[in-house]
This record gives C-alpha cells, sequence and structure tokens, in this order.
C-alpha cells in the first residue's frame, strides 16, 4: 500500500483527507487503508510514477514539490499522480556506482524514438515495477544533468526505449519540469501560437509565451500560477494507456 | 543590428533551447554569456555554457575556462560536454577538465576529446586509463587514446 502522501489522493495545500472521503461519499469512521484503497476516490483515472533518484534536485525545488507542482494541474485533468515506487541511487547510497556517468545522461538529440545508448543502459533500471506493467506505468530518472550528444543542456527529455515509458529530469528543472516531461510521455506537444511575429531569421523566438499554458514551449520557469491543460490536453493524456482507471 | 541581453535570455529561457538557432547570435553574445556563466541562475548558466561552446567563437574558450572553475557540478558538466564545439580545445582546459573531482565531467571532456582528438593531451588520458577510479571513465579513456596524437 503506498503512503497517504503517495496515493496522490490528497492535492493542494487545503485538502483534508475528511474532505476528500466527502467528495467520494464515504462515510466514517474511515480507516487510512480503505481511504487509501478506495478504487476512483477523488480521481477516475490515474497515472502510476517510478520515481529513481541519481541525483536530488536543489531543497527549493524539491522532487516533492515538483509532485505537488504536477498534482495540482493533473487534478485539473481529473488525473491522480501516484507514486508507486521510489529509489534513491545517489552515489552517497550507491558509492561510486555505474550510474555516476549517467547522472551527466547523453540524450542524443532527444528525438522520440530515438533513445541513446547512455538512456537504453539507464532505463533497464526499473526495480519496483510488477512484473509485466513495465509498459504501462512511467519511471522518472532525476539526474544532474541532461545533455544533446552535441553539448546542449535541457531541463527535462520525454524519450524512452520502446516499452519503457519514463522521463529524465535534470537538476536545473522547473518546479514544472516532471509535470511537463510526463506530458510529453503521455503524447503531449509544446502549445502552438508562442511564436507570434518572430523574424525570418529566428521562427521559434519566444515573443509571445503561454505563460499559463503546462506545455509552453518556452520556459516552464515563467509559469504564472497553476497552469492549465485544455479540453484537446486532456482528451489525450486521458486516452493513453499509461493513464488507468485508479 | 547588435545582440542584446534579452535576445540571449529568449534563446536559452526555454525547456529544450534551440542551440543551432541560438548560435546564430554569434560571437558578440559571448559576453553576456559570460555574465550569465556567472549569475545566479544556474539554468542559464548551465544553457548560457553550452552555447558559449556551441558558437565557437574566439573567446568560447575563455568563457568555458570560467564553467570549468565554477562551484556547480552542473555547470562544469555543460562545459565538458560542449568543449567538443571548439575548433582548438587549450590544453589547459580540457586538463582541468580532466581534472575535475566529479566523473561526469570526466566522462564528457573524453568524449569531447574523442571528436576533436586535440594535441598535447594523451599523457593525461593515458594517466587516467592507469588511474581514475571510476571503470567506466577508464573504458572510454582506453577507446579514444588510440585517436590521439
Amino acid at each position: 500500500m503506498p503512503s497517504l502522501r503517495d496515493s496522490g489522493k490528497i492535492v493542494g495545500r487545503s485538502a483534508s483527507i475528511r474532505q476528500v472521503a466527502r467528495q467520494c461519499n464515504l462515510s466514517f469512521p474511515l480507516s487510512l487503508r480503505q481511504f487509501i484503497n478506495t478504487p476512483g476516490c477523488p480521481f477516475s483515472r490515474c497515472i502510476r510514477l517510478h520515481i529513481k533518484v541519481l541525483t536530488n534536485p536543489p531543497a527549493n525545488n524539491s522532487i516533492e514539490t515538483m509532485l505537488n507542482r504536477m498534482r495540482e494541474v493533473y487534478s485539473t485533468a481529473g488525473i491522480g499522480v501516484v507514486v508507486a515506487s521510489r529509489e534513491d541511487l545517489t552515489p552517497a547510497v550507491l558509492g561510486n556506482a555505474n550510474f555516476n556517468t549517467l547522472n551527466a545522461l547523453d540524450v542524443g538529440q532527444c528525438e522520440s524514438g530515438s533513445p541513446s545508448n547512455e538512456q537504453n543502459q539507464l532505463f533497464q533500471n526499473e526495480n519496483g515495477v510488477p512484473a509485466g506493467q513495465r509498459n504501462n506505468e512511467i519511471v522518472v530518472y532525476f539526474v544532474q544533468n541532461v545533455t544533446l550528444t552535441g553539448g546542449g543542456q535541457l531541463n527535462g527529455c520525454a524519450t524512452f526505449p520502446n516499452g519503457q515509458p519514463g522521463a529524465v529530469v535534470a537538476q536545473i528543472g522547473s518546479p514544472w519540469t516532471l509535470a511537463h516531461e510526463v506530458g510529453h510521455v503521455l503524447g503531449l506537444d509544446h502549445v502552438s501560437g508562442e511564436h507570434e511575429g518572430c523574424p525570418t531569421s529566428d521562427p521559434e523566438c519566444c515573443s509571445t509565451p503561454a505563460v499559463t499554458r503546462l506545455m509552453t514551449g518556452c520556459s516552464t520557469n515563467n509559469i504564472v500560477g497553476t497552469p492549465t491543460v485544455n479540453q484537446t490536453e486532456i482528451n489525450t493524456m486521458t486516452s493513453n494507456n499509461l493513464t488507468h482507471q485508479c | 543590428m547588435p545582440v542584446t541581453m534579452e535576445q540571449v535570455i529568449n534563446q536559452l529561457d526555454r525547456e529544450e533551447p534551440n542551440y543551432t538557432q541560438a548560435s546564430q547570435l554569434g560571437a558578440e553574445a559571448i559576453p553576456y554569456l559570460v555574465i550569465l556563466i556567472q549569475g545566479e541562475d544556474l539554468g542559464l548558466a548551465v544553457k548560457a555554457t553550452a552555447l558559449a561552446g556551441i558558437i565557437n567563437a574566439e573567446q568560447s574558450a575563455t568563457a568555458l575556462e570560467l564553467a570549468a572553475q565554477h562551484p556547480s557540478t552542473v555547470v562544469r558538466v555543460a562545459a565538458a560536454a560542449t568543449v567538443q564545439n571548439l575548433t582548438n580545445i587549450p590544453t589547459s582546459l580540457s586538463g582541468k577538465l580532466l581534472s575535475d573531482s566529479d566523473a561526469g565531467v570526466r566522462n564528457w571532456t573524453l568524449k569531447s576529446i574523442g571528436v576533436r582528438q586535440p594535441e598535447g593531451i594523451r599523457g593525461r588520458v593515458e594517466e587516467i586509463i592507469r588511474n581514475d577510479p571510476d571503470i567506466g571513465i577508464r573504458d572510454r579513456a582506453r577507446q579514444i587514446i588510440e585517436q590521439l596524437p
């Protein structure tokens, strides 16, 4: 049984178990186990994440912060975010092991369907994913750097080996990068309309950034408030086979 | 039209910057990139480091020397990964990066050296084959040693 925190049932600072249980028409007295194991409460659809930590993000943008931000925006799409497992792969735990070099991950061109050798190697680590479920659950690796083969640096990358859905998030990621990259894994593209009036010499300039949208391609670092996903994006997310009945 | 800091930040402050497009800012962007490398925003410092190498201008090596001394490992990894874009990698720069305490920095430096095969670094790579504590890095050094002059 996941912890209450990882069950993803409580979203936002103000919600309590009592409030959420009432929404689900659960009657009291109610055990924590019963609450956590009640299907469809409060979300009918869920995704299951497995968190692998090669490098902890900075304290002001911790994994818990990113998960909370993700739950905020995914709850607006009616999707719960369950953390099914966590694994610490930091040098402090593993010592001078193989993950040292994968921590500065080479993601090739970060093109969908073309994972790099290092991504293939990293994604082989799927401890905690139930047997036979790898194609239905998402593994997210928190690494130090996400680096293009040519030397460019990214906040994250959602390219994954066939049948091993997941993403990597760099230490420089924003509080919304986890939600954004998992959005890509669920089939979302960057929003359009962020490049209005850009010169032909720089057609992808961020002249009109969509700072209220999760899938902005400009910078999730500049997002204002809780970003939105529109109905088309929600349909894409909920119809993806990685989104299950809770 | 002269390059501005706003243009530089506009290119870099993205989830996945288009570095090919950003490199068209050219050598005029380097002084701004140096400021960003030394600035407080780590995300911009990392991406500015990457772009400084990709621009491959005369002052790029100076910018990467700064990045190679950065207290944050993520910036030093960025320097090691982008040094491959310099036509001439200064021996002092590659030597410094190969001596870094972080395995990711050393690994990316070896990859970059494999791309450019600069002179004057073979001895240091041989030393890594003999002494590096990370087996993966020793293996990578073995892979590139024969390509080095």
